[in-house]
């Protein structure tokens, strides 16, 4: 076999590429502003709360059947028919650049920074 | 003397032998991630390392055909859009994989090209998941499918790094001798 040592200095150069690109994405995307949430399917947004001003909690299930939890800076998926359940792995989202997302019903949940629009903040 | 494999079903046969693996070990990582499961629903992709080890001593396309199979698995089991979505993901993680194989010469070891096709099999999920859902999902998940792709390659690199010499020395390879 041509490959044979178990890492060379290129994988290494790589890997440390890649979590470099990934530790900065990460500081990018991070934020601890109050955060807007849209709930979009299949791209439309058919609801957006606002969550810092939310006083009361509230779920709110949209016609696919997804059961979303709101309350003060926070968002969750609590319940979906989907078979993966991954949008509810997602947990809970409460900052900007936070997102659930359920694939099998064509929705995302996402959080954008409410004093920008969402892209101000990512320019470069 | 050793015998030459001129079969036509020889490359089939070693894809349905290799892919029945792949689904195994997706089957034993379903396993674990129910007793320690890992948010925003991401997987280790263990299947990789066969599709990695087939790509490698096989060629491209048995590979591919690995990837459709997984795809089928995960269809089969968790609806179609899942199925989309692991199919982009293998395919282009097969495309890169062999193109890294043919130009890397000795400057990349298992783990680099792992590493690589790694990030771009989450990058082609994140594109299927963005074009089946209607919104862009790249921003959200950029750190997520970097970090996961980082970690989780340089798993399946190293241990096809270690374990390459010897399911070499199998009897089943001998086309390329």
């Amino acid at each position: 076999m041509k490959l044979k040592k178990t890492i060379t200095r290129t994988d290494l150069l790589i890997l440390i590429a890649v979590l470099i690109t990934a530790g900065i994405m990460l500081i990018i995307t991070n934020s601890n502003e109050p955060a807007i949430a849209d709930i979009i399917i299949k791209g439309e947004t058919v609801h957006s709360a606002d969550l810092s001003s939310v006083k009361e909690d509230y779920t709110l299930t949209l016609d696919n059947g997804i059961t979303v939890e709101i309350s003060e800076g926070k968002i969750k998926i609590i319940s979906s028919d989907c078979n993966g359940k991954d949008c509810i792995k997602c947990g809970e989202l409460s900052s900007p650049g936070d997102m659930a997302v359920c694939v099998p019903n064509f929705t995302v949940i996402k959080l954008r920074g409410a004093e920008k629009a969402p892209m101000d903040a990512i320019t470069y | 003397m050793k015998k030459k494999r001129t079969s036509k079903a020889y490359f089939p046969a070693l894809t349905g032998i290799f892919g029945a693996l792949a689904l195994a070990l997706s089957f034993i990582e379903r396993l674990i991630l129910s007793a320690f499961p890992l948010p925003m629903g991401i997987k280790p992709g263990f299947s990789n390392i066969i599709v990695m080890f087939v790509c490698s001593a096989l060629g491209p396309l048995p590979a591919i055909g690995i990837a459709v199979i997984k795809a089928a698995f995960a269809a089969l089991l968790s609806g179609v859009s899942a199925g989309i979505i692991s199919l982009t993901g293998g395919v282009l993680s097969v495309l890169t994989m062999s193109l890294m194989l043919k130009i890397s010469k000795k400057r990349l070891s298992y783990t680099g090209i792992s590493v690589i096709s790694a990030v771009m099999h989450n990058l082609g999920q994140t594109l299927a998941a963005s074009l089946l859902t209607g919104s862009s999902l790249f921003l959200g998940y950029m750190p997520v499918l970097l970090l996961t792709g980082a970690v989780f390659g340089t798993v399946t690199g190293i241990t096809l790094n270690i374990t390459m010499p010897y399911l070499m020395k199998l009897n089943i390879f001998d086309h390329k001798k």
